[in-house]
């Protein structure tokens, strides 16, 4: 790598690719420059690996490195020889609740991959696919549209929406919030079926070829399947439309832990044991299963703030006359039920 | 552990301050953002990187680090924050218990992905006025461009050169670790 090789490239309009403002043709421009030699291609990635990464150096700005020895020193009143010989008791409020605790463990796992992938999709793909392989993933498309994806989903869309619709395809579940733009409708392509919208929040549930789900939360969604006689299907606040197999219906819905796997939030109240063993299963991505039909007289009322499986398979015995028995991946919730 | 490392902590042992004070311009500044990430608080990440010097020196008799005293300090900070998560997590009761994966202290690609941010926030700080204006409202406020320009009353080309240049210095300053980084993020296609 050759740290004195200076670019033949217009460098505003790296700049103004990097900014994201390059229009498609200059997009193409830069590609084409990126790949006609491996000299360009290593500036280039360079380029935005720094242009990334200065955005995280950010958190930099706020430390105060001599201010905060004086308060060390102040601590430990070094010089002052009885100080040292003992050690002085702890100041720390361990105990301080924390008033926020923020998911930014994420972001420092996250570095190693935040340049690899951004650059691959610059670089080499028309579209970028975001994949929730292991845990839930938000994405921000680049109209401010945010995509909570639950695990096992996967989401195709374009660096910018130049057309006049903005057109994302979806396998598995996610929970979208579509920024407001009336002259540019918002598409989910999924299976067979289109959703269509002009700014409102919904979840999409695509997990299978032949069905998709797609729960109301806020606005108006339309959902229709190109090519086959079923028309369109509009659906507000709390219904659900349904496609499957060729046929479009709509119903209300009711489910409290809907997106459980977005907030981590599950509320049972007074819930029947056999919805509960469904919210489970859709929220651990594992099965739980009722041995017999008469542990469906029981009901549970509980919450839960992100819990570990464990967890919950330790507090149910608690409250209920159940056991748990394990058969590999399949959760068996036992007992004679609760008449 | 390399040989300015050695020296400080043998300066440390000997109780000699500047020794100290010099691991402590050294590592503070990464270890507090180490520490912010993890706990996604920033007044509680200093303290507890603050009372982890304040052990150091304490303990400075008996600290014998296996691989450095870079490694061993990050350790500490890193279980530190484990403490406090689970205190926290202990006075919220039951319900809320904290589903947190954490890095371990060993991760060094993390932490060598963290010292070159802390050096491209030293090389920003060194760039000229107007310069060094333009790219922090860029990228650390993620101001677009047009807006810059807008702001301070410049034309876009004015800005995009500014950024451009300091892209540059950046790259040229960080020269002998950009090979390394390219490593640690991944081979592309």
């Amino acid at each position: 790598m050759d740290p004195s090789f200076q670019p033949t490239i217009d460098e505003q309009l790296l700049i103004r690719f990097l900014d994201g403002e390059a229009s498609a043709q200059e997009r193409q421009q830069i590609r084409d420059w990126a790949q006609a030699d491996c000299q360009h291609q290593q500036y280039l990635e360079q380029m935005t690996w720094l242009w990334h990464s200065s955005a995280q150096a950010k958190d930099f700005a706020s430390i105060d490195v001599p201010r905060d020895f004086k308060k060390v020193k102040a601590r430990l009143a070094i010089g002052r020889q009885e100080a040292i010989s003992q050690p002085l008791p702890s100041k720390t409020h361990w105990w301080k609740p924390l008033a926020k605790i923020a998911a930014a463990v994420v972001l420092l796992l996250g570095i190693g991959l935040g340049f690899k992938t951004p650059l691959r999709q610059l670089l080499f793909h028309r579209d970028n696919i975001t994949e929730a392989t292991t845990h839930p993933v938000t994405v921000t498309l680049s109209d401010g549209t945010r995509v909570h994806l639950n695990t096992n989903a996967r989401l195709t869309y374009p660096e910018s929406f130049p057309g006049h619709e903005r057109t994302v395809t979806l396998t598995g579940e996610a929970f979208f919030e579509v920024a407001k733009n009336q002259e540019k409708p918002f598409v989910i392509a999924s299976g067979a079926v289109l959703t269509r919208v002009l700014g409102t929040s919904f979840l999409v549930n695509a997990a299978r070829e032949d069905s998709v789900l797609v729960s109301v939360v806020t606005g108006k969604v339309a959902l229709f399947a190109p090519g086959k006689r079923t028309g369109q299907l509009t659906m507000t606040p709390g219904e659900r439309g349904t496609y499957l197999r060729g046929a479009l219906t709509k119903a209300p819905y009711r489910d409290v832990n809907l997106l459980a796997w977005k907030t981590g939030q599950l509320i049972f109240h007074n819930a029947p044991l056999r919805e509960v063993a469904n919210d489970l299963s859709h929220y651990f991505h594992q099965p739980f299963r009722l041995q017999t039909k008469e542990l469906e007289s029981c009901a549970l009322s509980s919450t839960f703030n992100r819990p570990s499986l464990e967890e919950v398979l330790a507090e149910l015995p608690l409250v209920l006359p159940v056991q748990i028995v394990r058969k590999s991946q399949v959760i068996m919730i036992t007992g004679e039920g609760c008449q | 552990m390399d040989s300015a490392e050695l020296s400080l902590l043998n300066g440390l042992k000997a109780g000699d301050e500047t020794a100290f004070e010099q691991l402590f311009h050294r590592y503070y500044p990464a270890l507090c953002v180490y520490a912010k990430r993890l706990l996604g608080e920033e007044g509680q990440a200093k303290e507890v990187v603050q009372e982890s010097f304040v052990r150091l020196y304490e303990r400075r008799q008996d600290v014998t680090p296996v691989t450095s005293l870079k490694s061993y300090l990050y350790r500490t900070v890193h279980n530190a924050c484990l403490n406090h998560l689970k205190q926290v997590k202990l006075h919220q009761g039951h319900h809320l218990l904290l589903q947190r994966q954490v890095p371990s202290a060993e991760e060094g690609d993390a932490l060598e992905l963290l010292e070159l941010q802390e050096q491209i926030w030293q090389v920003v700080q060194r760039l000229p006025e107007q310069c060094r204006k333009i790219f922090q409202m860029s990228r650390f406020e993620q101001v677009k461009n047009p807006q810059i320009a807008q702001q301070l009353g410049l034309s876009v080309r004015t800005v995009e050169t500014q950024i451009s240049k300091a892209l540059k210095i950046l790259r040229r300053e960080l020269a002998d670790y950009l090979p390394l980084l390219l490593m640690a993020a991944g081979t592309l296609p």
